[in-house]
Order: structure tokens, then sequence, then C-alpha cells
């Protein structure tokens, strides 16, 4: 009775159990055979890695020796990748215990749990960024505010004011010929603002005829030529996707100005399979996606990917050194029949 | 009239040794009374890429030396890329320490110079006051 229970506990635990004697499993558990039959489990090499033979970085003893990895070695919890079937890498964490001389047990168990641990810190990191981003626009309109518009205004003032003390028509006409001037200017000041908060051009006219003077406008302000390729003809989609597609946009060619070192841009704007796809590249010094990544950079980034996702799209960045990069992004056109 | 500035700014080029000038003037469109601000006349330029930008009153260098009528000088441009986006004309032609200066006529501002040198520079008071000086000659031809 009692084994039998023992031998019951063992079949049926979560984590993937192998009884290991010498160096061949003599018997697994259910989750073991699960594990076996969706991932590449090269017994052997596990198990090296197991009695502290190797370690993640090496695979022999020799080669590993004193490195840092197998400083903190601790067989009751090591850290183990497994490759599914498809190629993908996944975590675990594997256990070893010695049950007598020659027998032993290893267990293994999926990580999943601190994956989605890890996706909150950056679900955290992310609306703090985004937050931030929010702010610093806070900054920068009432900054114009401040030393723009109301400078403008002020000196408007100062000129109408000065109107009265002129004697002569001849000086009137010129002073009021310049305060016709500074009016225009104001006024085009004005609409700058509102057009750089949000173009009027998007909501009446369309994404392209808003992506044409936003990236004529850029170009005035950058110097870089911005070639733009649509191919499909002007029409209107879903309101969200058009400004995703507008702020991803506006986002990306800010970011290959701002660091590929480039005077040239590619934009395309096409249809594929109801999905509406935009593409940014740049033949700049590119970079490399995956440290941006971990140094914590690269918040812009994962934004517009969280952007596009929220509306069932997907955006990618294919980057290479000295090669220039690509940012490509998918938006479904009927996504809220999807919905 | 034309060549007459632009001699005179290859002039300045070589009088200050400096690697890049610039001068950057308004016209006005008679019909909509629309401001232009450009770089009108260059030299020691590496591309034509200068004649894009459309200055903005209150924006990047010429900008605000238009805005204030004062002198402005920023260093150490290429190591900061938020700088090189305000400050396009830097970023097209590598500039790694400029200075402005208004051209003035009665207190108002028809003209900003621009000078840039591609190494850091250290920009002394007495190279103030002579680039000043300069750029206020230039009134004469606008």
């Amino acid at each position: 009775m009692e084994i039998s229970i023992m031998e019951k506990v063992f079949e049926e635990t979560k984590d993937a159990l192998f009884l290991i004697d010498g160096n061949t499993c003599i018997r697994q558990n259910k989750a073991a055979n699960d594990l076996a039959s969706s991932y590449l489990l090269p017994l052997e090499k596990v198990l090296e890695i197991a009695k502290g033979e190797g370690c993640m970085l090496h695979s022999t003893m020799e080669k590993c020796l004193d490195c840092e990895v197998r400083a903190d070695w601790d067989q009751a919890a090591f850290p183990l990748v497994l490759e599914n079937l498809k190629g993908g890498q996944e975590q675990f964490s594997g256990s070893y215990t010695m049950i007598d001389q020659r027998k032993t047990l290893l267990s293994i168990r999926r990580l999943a749990v601190e994956d989605r641990l890890q996706q909150v810190i950056q679900n955290k990191r992310l609306i703090e960024y985004v937050n931030q981003a929010h702010e610093n626009e806070r900054r920068v309109l009432s900054q114009e505010l401040h030393d723009g518009l109301a400078q403008s205004i002020y000196s408007l003032m100062l000129e109408t004011r000065q109107l009265k003390w002129c004697q002569q028509t001849e000086d009137l006409s010129i002073k009021l010929q310049k305060i016709d001037e500074d009016f225009v200017a104001l006024l085009g000041e004005v609409k700058q603002l509102a057009m750089d908060l949000r173009p009027t051009a998007l909501d009446d006219l369309g994404l392209i005829p808003a992506i044409e003077t936003l990236l004529h406008r850029l170009t005035e302000t950058t110097g870089v030529v911005i070639h733009f390729i649509p191919m499909i003809e002007n029409k209107r989609f879903p309101d969200r996707v058009e400004t995703i597609t507008y702020r991803v946009l506006q986002e990306s060619v800010m970011n290959s100005i701002k660091h590929a070192i480039v005077d040239e841009l590619f934009v395309t704007l096409s249809e594929q399979a109801a999905h509406l796809v935009l593409t940014v590249r740049d033949h700049g010094k590119g970079f490399d996606i995956q440290k941006v990544t971990e140094f914590s950079q690269g918040l812009g980034l994962l934004n517009m990917q969280e952007r596009a996702e929220s509306i069932g799209g997907h955006l990618t960045v294919h980057s290479e050194k000295s090669e220039g990069t690509v940012v490509t992004l998918r938006l479904p056109i009927q996504w809220e029949v999807l919905k | 009239m034309t060549d007459q500035i632009q001699r005179r700014i290859e002039q300045i080029k070589e009088e200050l040794h400096v690697d890049f000038v610039a001068l950057a003037l308004s016209t006005i469109n008679e019909v909509t009374k629309v401001r232009v601000i450009r770089w009108n006349y260059v030299a020691g330029n590496t591309n034509q890429h200068y004649q894009r930008i459309r200055l903005q009153v209150g924006k990047g260098i010429g900008g605000i030396v238009w805005r204030t009528g004062r002198a402005y000088q920023a260093t150490e441009l290429q190591k900061q890329p938020e700088k090189l986006i305000e400050l396009p004309i830097t970023r097209l032609e590598k500039l790694e320490t400029v200075a402005a200066f208004p051209s003035l006529e009665n207190g108002e501002v028809k003209g900003v110079l621009l000078i840039g040198y591609r190494q850091k520079t250290i920009i002394t008071e007495d190279f103030l006051t002579v680039a000043k000086d300069k750029t206020n000659e230039l009134v004469v031809y606008l």
C-alpha cells in the first residue's frame, strides 16, 4: 500500500522526473514523457550539466574550470534551456538528487511563472516611459506657448502701442506693414503648433496626405530627404489604424534621423492580404537590437510594438551593422470586424 | 549684390580661420506675406543639403538668434543626438562647435551669421568680439 502511493506520487507529479541508474534512465513519469515529446531532450547533456561536469556555457569540465556560472552552482536548482520542436528556446529549472550509490533523480520544471514576472516588470517600465513621454510633451508645449507665442504677441502689442506716437503717414504705413507681417508669422506659428500636436489632414483628408505633409515638414526642419512611395490610392482606414500608422512612422523616421547618420530615407505604404503595411528604411549605420533591448533602452520600440499589437497587428525591426535598418508595421485593416 | 555677399562670406571664413560659415536671411512672399528664413549663403560646405532647411523663428541656432537678437554658441555637438536634431545644419555639416550672431539694424534682426568648426574648439571672448563686428558690417549688404 505504502509503496503504491509513492509510485503514484512519482507518476503524477507535475515536475518531469527521471530516475537514473549510472548514466541511463531506468524510469520516467508522465510529465517526463510529455516533456520528452515536445522538447529536444539530450539526456546525457542534461546529466553532464546536472552533475556539474559542464555548465550552460561550457560542455565539459576542462573548458569550464572555474567560470562564473560554476562558482554559484547549486545542484538543488540549476538553470536549463531546452529547445522545443519549433526551434524556440524556453527556460527550465532542474534539480539533481543522489538517492544511493548508483541511483539518482533528475527533476525538471518549467519557469513560466518567472517569465511572467519579467513581463510585469517590463510593463511597469513601459507605463513609466509613456508617462514620462507625456510629461515631456507637455513641457515642450508649455515652453512653446511661453517662449514662442507669448513673446510674439507681446512684441506685437508693443508695436501697436507705438503707433500712436507716429507722426508721419509714411512712417505709419511702414509700421503697419511690419505689424501685418508679424501677424501672418504669429498665425503661422499657432497653426504649426496645432499641426505638430495632431494634423487635421489625418482626420479630414486621410493617411497619405497627412504623411506627405509630415514628411515635407521633417525635410524642412532636418534637411533629410524622405522618399515616400505610396503603393495604394488614398482611402480611409479605421481611425486607430490611421493614427497608429502615422505615429509609428513619425517615431521611426525620427529614430533614423537621430541615430542612423543618413541624408536619405525611404518610406512605403502598401496593402498586403487585408493588412496595411508601412516600411521605413534607412541605409545608415544600423544597430544591435539585442543590446538596445538588454540595456533597458529601446522602450520606444517596445511602445510601438505594444501599440501595433493592441489592434492585432505587429511591428518588426530588422537592423544590421553598417547596412541599415528597416522598420515594418503590419496592421489588419478590418480590425474592428475581427474584434 | 549676391556675388558681393558670397565673396564676403568666403573672406570671413578665411579671416576667422573657421571651417564653415553660413548666412541666414529672410524673404517675405509679396502675396501671402509669409516669412521664409533659409541659409542663403554658405562657405566651406561639404554638401548642398543646407538648401533644404527652412529655419523657424525661435527654434535651432538661427531661429533662436533671430528671436532673441543675441549671440548663441554650442559645442561637443556630435555626441548629442538630441542637439543634432535641434540644430540640423550641425548634423548635415558635421560641426562640433558653433557660434551664431545677429546682424542688427535699428535693433531689428536682418540676418544671422553662423560659424562652425568640425573639431572641438574653444571660442574666446576676443574671437566673439571680432566675429560680432564682422556680422554687423554685413548689414550694409542686406
